[in-house]
């Protein structure tokens, strides 16, 4: 089969899966998110954050704050699509962590986080090259994407994340075009 | 009766100079702004805070997209103060335009992105020599010691190259090179007889000057420097001014016309508006310095309307509002470097590389595909958290991934020279007005052929560097901007000999009411591919050095 051939046959594929949830769920997608929904789940966003940026011998995302960073950008910065994917996201995963531990996230095992996570890692995979673009564009962002993007926004910005675990000077003075790397050297906070 | 010697338009980056050079001659002088007072240092609120003392840590939020979309795309949370608010100040987008403005003292003087470099004769023949538009009354000869008599106010770092189509400046100690761009621009020199990388040449202070500075490497300079740091007509130009005692600046002051008196044959004053109270009042002068940034100015012409011009002040050439050019934008291309793990760099530099014309320069360099040329501004940087937190991971290992340093990359992108059309223009609405009852004007816009053949070549050109320069994993980019988006407006008034097919004269006098001079970028009779800014700096110490007393 020649190259125009394949390209011809994916680009049908890829259109009937994109299109194919069509209809209903873009409805589902645009309409106006209950957001509310996340004003007492501060805690089940701050140890969603930890799982994926944990502390170490540096502070994690909860200590970091990141935990209400994540409420303020879902409200504030996230448009609409991507609001309702993240609610659908939290509220799956509400109910899948009952249904298989029996308990809440932020009460589940360390362990059991991490079985979580995978398994929304895993469903949130966009699919590849420009169909991936034309799923996030038309669809919105996934709950997982969404999750660990705002919350290594939200670390990296914070100042626990910028002074303890990138390196932040406010001020440096001047501007030195080549230094050695050091021993264990993290980013700079900003450029 | 409000009278001065001389009234100017504008307080940004050319106005602050008209009121600089008028004050220090002597000349009792009244800015109109129609923005908000700025006055340096003191109100720069967001200049010193950091990332997490920001509600949403620098990131726009929805609302700014919805109720912002044209200046969003500029501002930040830290810059937003600097920029209009599109609701409140509304234009007509014929074709897609990005228009962002800063309506302050200081204008947009404050965020401007500060890379300064000369034009040559290679720009000022251009038209001449490829037949396009008109040619421009002046040389680089007219404008060469005044391009040195404003550099040596603002300081501007940068290294001496000796090209002659980017002729060097007097300049104070360049900003360094990182490794990987070191590294690159040795390659580049090795492989190509035609082309250079150099730092950007940029109005911040490496040093101390004229009491400002030096330049912290904060890399905030949007916000305004509490250090002076970079140049802006709030920590400069207007202090100057104000210094003479000849000074009188007047915010919230929107210059609805120019007025022309039919008897006397000559523009005597401007009319205002108060922004806040909406008053109308006169203002007289015997000369007018016209500084409201090239769209607004060609506007305040088509607004004043006398028996003599009924088509607007000094449009009997039917040019006012035409020729609108921007510089084409964020097409070129990345890659990584391969090697350098070792090492990085401290601090923010305020700007990145450039790499100057390198096609129609000279009889070995002609493109067929198209006349002009273009420049590249780009950068070498390691990876950080912003990229690093796109690896798909969490846990332990995220974290170590997301917070250590990433390969190094360099990124072109091209900076083209666009040509002047007639039907890139700017007209006034019939009906529609503003809440000042001012008409609201429409822009339409498009690039032509020759933008996008010198698009093509940019992005091979880019790739092809990159690869000489030792990089890999080399990919293009061409994101076909809204024109506007480098914020390089310019030629709505342009100079020219012949009062049929230009606005302003080479002194930049209006044609037909000569006691009106244009400075700003509405002044530029083609647009070179150089940043403008110093160009305008330079055109209005040149103007203000006119003997008024032959007016």
């Amino acid at each position: 089969m020649n190259r125009r051939k394949v390209l011809g046959l994916i680009f049908v594929a890829g259109g009937t899966t994109v299109m194919g949830i069509g209809g209903f769920k873009l409805f589902q997608l645009n309409k106006t998110p209950d957001l509310s929904y996340l004003d007492h789940k501060r805690d089940l966003l701050a140890a969603l954050a930890e799982t994926i940026i944990p502390a170490t011998n540096t502070p994690g995302a909860r200590e970091a704050g990141v935990g209400d960073f994540i409420y303020l950008m879902i409200n504030d910065c996230t448009d609409k699509k991507t609001q309702n994917k993240f609610l659908d996201g939290i509220k799956e995963l509400e109910d899948y962590c009952s249904i298989h531990f029996n308990k809440s996230y932020p009460n589940c095992a360390e362990a059991d986080q991490i079985l979580v996570m995978k398994h929304f890692q895993q469903k949130g995979k966009p699919m590849g090259g420009i169909f991936g673009k034309a799923q996030h564009k038309l669809l919105g962002k996934s709950f997982f994407t969404s999750l660990k993007e705002n919350t290594a926004k939200g670390y990296c910005t914070s100042e626990l994340g910028a002074t303890k675990g990138l390196v932040y000077v406010a001020n440096p003075g001047s501007f030195k075009g080549c230094v050695d790397l050091v021993n264990g050297q993290r980013t700079w906070a900003t450029k | 009766m409000q009278t001065y010697d001389a009234i100017v338009v504008g307080s940004g980056i050319s106005g602050g100079w008209a009121a600089k050079e008028l004050c220090e001659k002597g000349l009792k002088t009244l800015v109109l702004e129609r923005g908000p007072n700025v006055e340096h240092i003191k109100d720069y609120p967001t200049a010193t805070l950091d990332s997490w003392q920001f509600k949403h840590h620098l990131f726009n939020t929805e609302k700014d997209r919805a109720e912002n979309p044209v200046q969003s795309k500029a501002y930040t949370e830290a810059t937003k103060h600097f920029y209009v608010n599109d609701k409140d100040h509304p234009y007509i987008q014929d074709t897609p335009f990005s228009w962002i403005r800063g309506y302050q003292v200081g204008g947009r003087s404050l965020t401007w992105g500060r890379q300064c470099y000369r034009l040559s004769d290679l720009d000022f023949e251009a038209n001449a020599k490829d037949g396009h538009a008109v040619d421009w009354p002046i040389r680089y000869r007219d404008i060469a010691p005044w391009y040195s008599y404003v550099e040596n106010y603002i300081g501007i770092s940068g290294k001496a190259e000796g090209l002659p189509h980017l002729p060097d400046g007097n300049f104070l100690p360049p900003f360094d090179f990182n490794c990987v761009e070191d590294d690159f621009a040795k390659k580049i020199k090795k492989k190509y007889n035609d082309r250079i990388v150099t730092v950007a040449r940029i109005a911040n202070l490496t040093r101390g000057w004229n009491g400002r500075g030096p330049c912290q490497s904060r890399n905030l300079c949007d916000r305004g420097c509490p250090f002076g740091g970079y140049f802006s007509s709030n920590a400069a130009t207007l202090p100057s001014a104000s210094l003479t005692g000849n000074l009188s600046i007047l915010p919230n002051a929107i210059v609805s016309e120019l007025i022309y008196d039919n008897q006397k044959n000559r523009v005597t004053g401007v009319r205002v508006i108060d922004s806040t109270t909406k008053n109308s009042t006169e203002y007289y002068a015997k000369i007018i310095f016209l500084n409201a940034s090239t769209i607004a100015t060609a506007a305040i012409l088509l607004k004043s309307i006398s028996k003599r011009f009924p088509n607007g002040l000094g449009n009997e050439s039917d040019q006012v509002g035409r020729n609108l050019m921007d510089h084409f934008t964020f097409s070129g291309a990345k890659a990584e470097h391969p090697g350098l793990k070792e090492k990085y760099y401290y601090g923010k530099r305020p700007s990145g590389i450039y790499v100057p014309r390198f096609q129609n320069t000279n009889p070995e360099t002609m493109r067929k595909e198209f006349v002009r040329g273009y420049g590249y501004q780009g950068i070498g940087e390691r990876l950080d958290w912003n990229e690093n937190s796109k690896i798909d991971d969490f846990g332990i290992s995220y974290k170590e991934k997301l917070t250590t340093p990433g390969p190094w990359t360099m990124i072109l992108g091209t900076y083209g020279e666009t040509l002047p059309y007639e039907n890139n223009r700017i007209t006034l609405d019939k009906e529609k007005q503003d809440q000042w009852g001012q008409p609201i004007l429409h822009i339409s816009f498009k690039y032509g052929a020759n933008e996008d053949a010198m698009r093509k070549d940019g992005i091979k050109s880019a790739e092809e560097m990159l690869y000489a320069g030792g990089m890999k994993n080399v990919s293009t980019f061409d994101y076909r901007n809204t024109p506007g988006s480098a914020v390089h407006e310019m030629g709505t008034a342009r100079m020219g000999r012949d009062p049929n097919t230009s606005v302003i004269n080479g002194n930049n006098q209006l044609h037909e009411a000569k006691n009106v001079f244009i400075t700003d970028g509405s002044c530029m009779t083609s647009s070179g591919c150089q940043n403008p800014s110093l160009t305008y700096m330079a055109l209005t110490a040149r103007a203000c050095a006119f003997d008024f007393a032959l007016l």
